[in-house]
C-alpha cells in the first residue's frame, strides 16, 4: 500500500473515530484549563533587594555626567548622616553628581579595588593595604589617622588572670573575622604569648559583632576581647578587666590621590564627625595631606 | 415505535458546574501562583543579602531584626500596588524546618549551615478577571463539544475515501461529499449506481450532475435517468438529456420514428400507425379522444378510411391497409396492436414509466363497450398533413 494511501486510511479513521474526537475533547479540554490557570494568575513585580549595603544621595550638581564619589566603611553607623553631609555640599556638588557610603566587611576589600581605585575614600589598616598592594601610596594616600585605643579582656565573674590555667577553665568567645583587630588578631596574639596551648582553649566564634556581645552578656561565653567602649554598654552588671595593649591601631582613612584638593575640608568635616559619632568620648584625628586651614 | 428519551442538550447545570469548578480552580491558582512568583523572585536575591547583611557585621543593634526590618519595609513598599504582604517573618539558621504546605521558605547553605527564611505571603483574590474568565472558559469548555465538528458517519468516509482514491484533493473531496450527502437516499443511491454499476469516475459524474440540476430531480426522473443509461450504455451526458427530457410523446410520422420523453422506441409499422392514430385523436380533443371499440359483428367502416389513409402516409404494412379496406377497423385488430405498443414500450421504459404513454379504457355509457384513449395528454406530431388529422377529428367526432 502506498504511504499516501495510509496516509489518507489513517485521517478518514480519524476523523470517524468516535474515540478520537472524545481524545480531542480531552487535549482541549486540558489546554484550555491550563490556559485558564495562566489567565487567572496575578503578575507581581520582580522583588529585589533593598540596599542594605550602602547609601546613596545626589548633590546639587547640575550636570548627570560627573562622576560618583564612593565611600567605603566597616560600619553602617553615622554613615546616614556622614553621606548627607556630603551631598549638602556645594563644593562637592561642582565635582561629583552622587555620594555613596557603602559598608562591607573588611575581608572584602581586594588589590582590585585599590588598583582600580574604585573608592574615592575608604577605612583600613596601614599593615592589610600595604600587604595588598606593595605600591599602595602611588594610588591612595592617608587623610586622617585615628587615635590608638585599649584593647582587653573582658568577664562579668571576676578580674581574668593572665595564666593559662584561666584560660584553660574559661571559654573565650572571638568573631570569625579573621580581618578583626580586638576579637580575633589580638586576643589570640595575647594567648600566644601567655604561652597558652589553644587546643586546651574553649573558644567560640560569632558571625557578627552583636552575637559576640549577646553571648557574653548572656554567660555562653565567660571572656571576651574588646576594647574599652564596651564599658559604656554595662549598664549596672559589675564588669572585670584586664588589659591586652593599649596602643592599638584604630586604622585610618584613605582617599585617592587624584582628587580635587577642593573637596579636601568638606571631607575633614565630615569624618570628623563621623567619628565623633562613634562614641561618647571625644576621639583625637590626626589629618595628614590636606590643606592646613580645614584641620 | 420505541422512544429513546435524551436529557436536555442544554441544560444549564453543565455550564454551571464548570464554572464553580474553574472558579475553585482558579482561587487555588491565583493564590499559589503568587507564593510561587514571590518564592521564585525572593530564592534570587535573599540568600545573598543575608549572608552579607549577618556576617562579619559590626553594626550597633541586632543584624537579624536590622534585617528583617528592612527587608520587610522593602517588600511592603514594592508591592503596595499588588494588593499582597509579604513579610519575613523568621531567619532560621542551623536547623532544617520541616516543609509545609503554606509556608514561603527560602533555604540556603552558608558555610555548612543551612538557613532558612520562612516568609508569609497573604495575597487578597482577584476577584474580577477570576470571574470574568471563569465565565468565559465555562462557557468556552461546555461548547467545546458542540464546537468540534461530530465524527463523520460510515457514508461519508465511504464517498470521501472514494473520491480521494480518484485522486481528489481533500478539499474538493470534502466538500462534494459534503454535498452528496445532502441529497436524499434515492439522489445517494443513484449516484452510487453510477459510480458502482456503471463505473463511471464520481470526478466527472459530480460536475455534470451538478450542472444538470440533479439534486432537484423527482423519483420519475430518477427513473428516467436510469432508462436513460441503459439506453445509451452508461453515456451521461445522453441519460441526463433523457432524466431532463420533456414529459411528451413525440411523433415524427414521416420516419416512423417516436421518442418517449426523450429516448428513441422502434415499433413496428403497423403498431407504429395506430399509436399515431390513438394519438393525433388525443392531440385534436384533449379533454376526450376516446374511441369506442367497434362491436365485434359490425366494425367500423367509417373509420378504416381514414385509419388507413393515415396508414398509407405512415408507412403502415400494405397487408394491413388491405384488411382495413375489405373488413373496416375491427376490436380484434385494435387489441392485438394495443398489446404490441404496450410490450414494445414496456420492454424500454418499465412498466411504471410506460404506463404514463398507453392507454386507458373506460365502458361506453351508450354502447356498453370498452373505449380507449391515449393517457399521454401531451402529444406532438411532426409530418402528418394537417388535413389528414382534421379528417380524423371529423369522422370521429360524427361516431
Amino acid at each position: 500500500m502506498q504511504k499516501s494511501g495510509v496516509v489518507t486510511s489513517a485521517l478518514l479513521w480519524g476523523c470517524s473515530s468516535v474515540s478520537v474526537r472524545r481524545a480531542l475533547l480531552a487535549v482541549l479540554l486540558l489546554l484550555a484549563v491550563i490556559a485558564f490557570t495562566r489567565l487567572v494568575q496575578q503578575d507581581l513585580p520582580q522583588l529585589y533587594p533593598g540596599q542594605y549595603r550602602f547609601l546613596h544621595c545626589t548633590t546639587a550638581s547640575e550636570s548627570a555626567d560627573l562622576p560618583l564619589f564612593r565611600v567605603l566603611s566597616v560600619v553602617d553607623n553615622g554613615a546616614q548622616a556622614f553621606a548627607r553631609q556630603l551631598c549638602d555640599s556645594s563644593v562637592m556638588g561642582q565635582y561629583y553628581s552622587a555620594v555613596e557610603v557603602h559598608w562591607r566587611p573588611r575581608s572584602e576589600l581586594s588589590a582590585r579595588d585599590i588598583v582600580e581605585e574604585r573608592y574615592d575614600l575608604f577605612w583600613s589598616r596601614d599593615r592589610r593595604v600595604q600587604s595588598l598592594v606593595p605600591n599602595f601610596d602611588q594610588y591612595y594616600q592617608t587623610v586622617a589617622r585615628l587615635p590608638d585605643y585599649s584593647v582587653a579582656w573582658f568577664s562579668l565573674q571576676q578580674t581574668p588572670a593572665l595564666t593559662p590555667e584561666y584560660f584553660y577553665s574559661h571559654s573565650i568567645g572571638l568573631l570569625e573575622d579573621m580581618q578583626s583587630n580586638s576579637h580575633f588578631l589580638m586576643p589570640l596574639m595575647h594567648l600566644k604569648e601567655l604561652g597558652v596551648d589553644l587546643t586546651r582553649t574553649r573558644i567560640r566564634y560569632y558571625p557578627n559583632y552583636h552575637a559576640l556581645q549577646q553571648a557574653f552578656w548572656s554567660g555562653d561565653v565567660d571572656l571576651i576581647s574588646d576594647s574599652d567602649w564596651l564599658q559604656e554598654m554595662t549598664g549596672d552588671r559589675p564588669l572585670f578587666r584586664t588589659l591586652i595593649d593599649n596602643h592599638a591601631s584604630m586604622g585610618r582613612w584613605y582617599a585617592r590621590r587624584h582628587r580635587p584638593r577642593a573637596v579636601d575640608c568638606v571631607l575633614v568635616q565630615g569624618l570628623q564627625q563621623l567619628v565623633d559619632s562613634l562614641q561618647d568620648a571625644e576621639l583625637l584625628v590626626t589629618f595628614d595631606n590636606v590643606p592646613e586651614a580645614c584641620r | 415505535m420505541s422512544e429513546t428519551v435524551y436529557p436536555p442538550r442544554n441544560s444549564i447545570w453543565q455550564p454551571l458546574l464548570w464554572f464553580v469548578l474553574l472558579l475553585a480552580l482558579g482561587f487555588a491558582s491565583q493564590h499559589y501562583g503568587n507564593r510561587q512568583q514571590v518564592a521564585h523572585s525572593l530564592a534570587r536575591w535573599l540568600p545573598a543579602e543575608a549572608v552579607h547583611a549577618l556576617k562579619d557585621v559590626y553594626g550597633r543593634g541586632d543584624p537579624v531584626i536590622q534585617f528583617v526590618q528592612r527587608t520587610n519595609r522593602d517588600l511592603l513598599y514594592q508591592l503596595r500596588g499588588d494588593q499582597c504582604v509579604v513579610q519575613l517573618q523568621q531567619l532560621y539558621g542551623g536547623k532544617h524546618i520541616s516543609w509545609w504546605p503554606f509556608r514561603t521558605l527560602i533555604p540556603w547553605r552558608e558555610g555548612g549551615t543551612i538557613h532558612q527564611a520562612l516568609f508569609s505571603v497573604r495575597c487578597d483574590t482577584r476577584w474580577l478577571p477570576l470571574l470574568v474568565w471563569s465565565l468565559l472558559f465555562a462557557a468556552l469548555i461546555a461548547g467545546m463539544g458542540r464546537l468540534l465538528p461530530a465524527p463523520l458517519s460510515a457514508s461519508r468516509v465511504t464517498w470521501l475515501r472514494q473520491l480521494l482514491l480518484e485522486g481528489g484533493s481533500w478539499q474538493q473531496a470534502w466538500a462534494d461529499s459534503r454535498r452528496v450527502l445532502q441529497w436524499s437516499p434515492a439522489h445517494q443511491q443513484m449516484l452510487s449506481l453510477l459510480s458502482g454499476s456503471w463505473k463511471l469516475p464520481l470526478r466527472s459524474v459530480l460536475p455534470a450532475l451538478r450542472a444538470a440540476g440533479f439534486e432537484h430531480f423527482d423519483a420519475r426522473q430518477l427513473q428516467w435517468l436510469q432508462v436513460g443509461l441503459q439506453q445509451s450504455q452508461g453515456d451521461l451526458y445522453q441519460a441526463l438529456q433523457v432524466a431532463q427530457a420533456e414529459d411528451e410523446l413525440l411523433f415524427n410520422a414521416d420516419h416512423g420514428a417516436l421518442t418517449l420523453h426523450g429516448v428513441s422506441i422502434t415499433l413496428s409499422s403497423t403498431p407504429y400507425c395506430y399509436y399515431l392514430w390513438y394519438a393525433s385523436l388525443r392531440q385534436q380533443d384533449p379533454a376526450g379522444g376516446w374511441y369506442v371499440n367497434p362491436s365485434i359483428q359490425r366494425p367500423d367502416t367509417t373509420m378504416a378510411a381514414s385509419v388507413s389513409d393515415l396508414m398509407e402516409q405512415c408507412g403502415g404494412h400494405r397487408k394491413a391497409i388491405n384488411e382495413l379496406q375489405q373488413h373496416g377497423l375491427r376490436a380484434k385488430t385494435l387489441d392485438q396492436n394495443r398489446n404490441k405498443i404496450k410490450d414494445e414500450l414496456v420492454a424500454v421504459v418499465g412498466e411504471d414509466l410506460a404506463a404514463d404513454y398507453l392507454f386507458e379504457s373506460e365502458r361506453d355509457p351508450y354502447t356498453g363497450r370498452s373505449r380507449y384513449r391515449l393517457a399521454a395528454s401531451k402529444v406532438r406530431i411532426h409530418g402528418l398533413l394537417p388535413s389528414q388529422s382534421e379528417k380524423i377529428t371529423r369522422e370521429n367526432s360524427v361516431t
